[in-house]
């Protein structure tokens, strides 16, 4: 998919028809839109997502709204209140894209009656054009679904700012279903679902129950179907919770959004906020560093004992070396192939008996064996491994300890200031902040209580996936007498085969991709980070940077750590991450697999905000940015695209297209400014207008 | 041919399978492709149920 052209008619803030053509040539693959915060990037994007998916694509991860206050209103809110025929107003999107050689056209309109009566029903049509002939689809849906799953639009779609989550130690599963989605194995994870689908699953062990089958047997398909509901009850828990602390947060942010607009806590708020978020990132930063302590205790933790072991081998390599042991002088080797031979090497006899004979076999019982001189050099070279494995070990454990206490420290410090702030805020005069920090503080203990429910329920449904599990494997073993029931055990049986085979074809497909993606993101990471530094997709798919540690060297070989990541470096990892699944998704035809009719496709990356959480990394990114995909489309804040960003896009010369958006309304953001610079250039950017208020899409 | 290795591992998990199972799961698999880039898929798990009845006798 490489997009064209996109115009809104009357979507949100953009009034009347708007358009903008991409750039689809590969070696002027970036399209920039300019656009201060609030004039409209966001909708933007909003904009193809609801073309793509309609309200499905509005939502976040949480299957929340996500940055889009009030997402059923899409129709300009100005021409909405002046319509006369509500269904005579519509907001519109229509995408143009290429796809595989085809050109597509989607469009996506709601009128404002539908709007008003549910805006998830809209007008969708889709038509494709191949060799000069038109198709319209019958469902396009479907067809857009096959094009751009939905699936991996969060890969392809994204805030900048908040890409970094993949990173995260805890986000392998967002990897795997990544790779996943992007890669075509979506179909075996589907086909795993609907198997275990109680009509199919569930079916077929109700059927099992139906037939003639021994009581035990009975009992043990009672006990497992209780134990799968409950097992399926503490899992509806686990998600409620989760719900449960989403709505906890939102209604916190509510209280911090109040309190920060309000005169009297507005200071105090604000730097809470600035703390809290803190907290968040040294939070994160200490259990990745538990994590890599308790790796390194468990991999390389018992060199710490072996120093005693050390000075007890090398005590005996040296008594051997005094009494002259070793390295021997002569082999018994030797010696024994003068007696076989009857002759000395001074060319006496050797014979049975004689006197010569008798001083070589003398010689025999103190001489060295070339086994033994070897396996005393083997001992003494792992001695000085370990004692140098030790003393690495040794460090690395107190460089963790340093870095943890460091953290906790600074966790302790931040929230003193913290409590200090509440203490500050609740005995504030007014009576609204007063209510309001009573209730965040009542919030704050209702989180924490759910955070503990979480640990139980999770705890408490791992305990009945091993006991479903056990069961399970007991009433394989029991053998039907009955013909029906033995049949009916087989069907069930076989499903269960059925999954487990298509989860290790999916675990070694999967496994399979490592190495490729490896070698793609190592590529990519070297195009922006220093090579000290390199990125690892794991064993268990997490994502990682892994360091050299300086003048630390056993055996040769220098010693590696996982590097403590910041924003921007998890940032940056996650965007190689996509770029490396997009560049394997356009070759996924030339990769071997057990599926059939995989193709490869070009995707574009959408980004909004892209060098918010870069920091030090912007001006690399800037210049990879052609990279990440055949397609780039930036939607950028003059904030962000500051000098040095804006000098590395001209250097690399890749900038095929270049938009800003103009905003016309009563009032200008303070942090917005009334014209843009680009290259020197002063462009209006903001028109005042008491009556109306309005977006337009302008090229430069 | 491909400068990508792999794949066999997935091949030889599948062709270690019993016969029977290979089959169900051959047919299960194209069941699902069938409907794989549909929003609604109502049959789909009536069509799997009747696919293991079938094979498995």
């Amino acid at each position: 998919m490489i997009l064209e052209r996109l115009v809104l008619e009357n979507f949100r803030q953009f009034r009347g028809r708007q358009e903008l053509v991409f750039s689809d040539i590969r070696e002027r693959n970036i399209t920039i839109i300019h656009a201060e915060n609030g004039f409209g990037k966001t909708t933007l994007l909003k904009a193809l997502l609801w073309a793509l998916y309609g309200q499905d694509g509005l939502m976040g991860k949480d299957g929340q709204p996500e940055d889009f206050e009030k997402h059923t209103d899409l129709l300009h809110e100005g021409t909405a209140a002046t319509a006369t025929d509500p269904n005579a107003v519509t907001a519109l999107v229509e995408l143009t894209f290429k796809h595989d050689e085809d050109r597509y056209i989607l469009r996506r309109s709601l009128t404002l009656a539908q709007q008003r009566h549910d805006a998830r029903k809209t007008d969708l049509s889709l038509e494709q054009m191949r060799d000069g002939q038109t198709y319209r689809q019958d469902n396009p849906q479907n067809r857009i679904q096959a094009i751009v799953p939905e699936g991996i639009r969060r890969l392809l779609f994204f805030n900048g700012e908040r890409i970094d989550y993949l990173a995260l130690e805890q986000s392998r599963a967002e990897v795997t279903e990544a790779i996943h989605q992007m890669l075509g194995l979506r179909l075996l994870q589907a086909t795993v679902g609907d198997l275990n689908h109680v009509n199919v699953k569930g079916k077929l062990r109700s059927d099992l129950k139906e037939q003639p089958t021994s009581d035990q047997k009975r009992n043990l398909l009672d006990e497992r179907e209780k134990a799968e509901d409950e097992l399926a009850h503490q899992k509806e828990r686990v998600g409620q919770i989760g719900n449960n602390l989403i709505a906890l947060a939102s209604e916190v942010t509510a209280i911090d959004a109040k309190l920060s607009a309000n005169r009297d806590a507005h200071e105090l708020q604000n730097r809470r906020i600035l703390l809290n978020k803190e907290l968040e990132e040294l939070k994160r930063r200490k259990e990745e560093a538990d994590k890599r302590l308790s790796k390194l205790i468990a991999e390389d933790g018992y060199m710490l004992f072996t120093p005693d072991l050390v000075t007890r081998g090398r005590e005996i390599v040296q008594r051997l070396r005094s009494e002259g042991k070793i390295p021997a002088k002569v082999l018994n080797s030797f010696l024994q192939e003068l007696i076989d031979a009857e002759r000395c090497i001074c060319s006496r006899c050797l014979e049975p008996g004689s006197e010569e004979r008798k001083a070589v076999e003398e010689l025999l019982t103190i001489a060295g064996d070339a086994d033994f001189n070897n396996a005393v050099g083997a001992l003494d070279h792992t001695m000085g491994i370990l004692d140098q494995g030790a003393k690495t070990t040794e460090t690395q454990i107190r460089q963790l300890n340093t870095e943890r206490l460091e953290l906790k420290r600074e966790m302790s410090n931040r929230e003193e200031e913290v409590e200090d702030i509440h203490q500050k805020i609740g005995s504030k005069e007014d009576d609204t902040v007063k209510e309001l920090e009573d209730k965040r503080q009542k919030l704050l203990l209702d989180r924490e209580s759910q955070i503990a429910d979480q640990g139980r329920t999770e705890g408490e449904a791992e305990r009945l996936e091993a006991q479903v599990t056990a069961l399970g494997e007991q009433i394989r073993q029991m053998e039907d007498k009955d013909a029906t029931a033995a049949l009916a055990q087989r069907r069930v049986d076989a499903v269960e085969d059925c999954v487990e085979l298509l989860e290790d074809i999916l675990k070694a497909e999967t496994e399979d991709l490592r190495p490729l993606l490896n070698e793609e993101i190592k590529k990519h990471f070297s195009k922006i980070m220093d090579r000290d530094l390199w990125p690892e997709l794991t064993d268990d798919f997490t994502l990682r940077i892994r360091k050299r540690i300086a003048g630390a060297v056993v055996d040769g070989e220098e010693q590696e750590i996982d590097a403590a990541l910041s924003t921007g470096q998890r940032t940056v990892t996650s965007l190689v991450f996509i770029a490396s699944l997009v560049a394997l998704a356009e070759r996924r035809s030339e990769i071997p697999t057990i599926l059939k009719g995989l193709s490869g496709s070009a995707f574009p990356i959408v980004v909004d905000s892209p060098f918010g959480s870069l920091s030090l990394f912007r001006e690399a990114v800037a210049r990879y940015l052609p990279e990440l995909a055949p397609q780039v489309i930036l939607l950028v804040s003059p904030s962000q695209y500051d000098g040095q960003v804006e000098k590395a896009l001209n250097e690399v010369g890749r900038i095929g297209k270049r938009y800003y958006l103009k905003f016309t309304g009563p009032t200008l953001r303070d942090d917005a400014a009334p014209d843009l610079v680009i290259g020197g250039e002063t462009i209006q950017q903001y028109a005042s207008s008491d009556q109306e208020e309005f977006t337009e899409i302008c090229e430069l | 041919m491909s400068r990508f290795s792999g794949g066999e591992t997935a091949r030889n998990i599948f062709k270690s399978a019993p016969e029977e199972l290979q089959k169900l799961v051959r047919e299960i698999l194209e069941e699902e492709r069938k409907v794989q880039h549909k929003q609604r898929r109502p049959n789909i798990h009536q069509n799997i149920y009747d696919h293991v009845k079938r094979v498995i006798k």
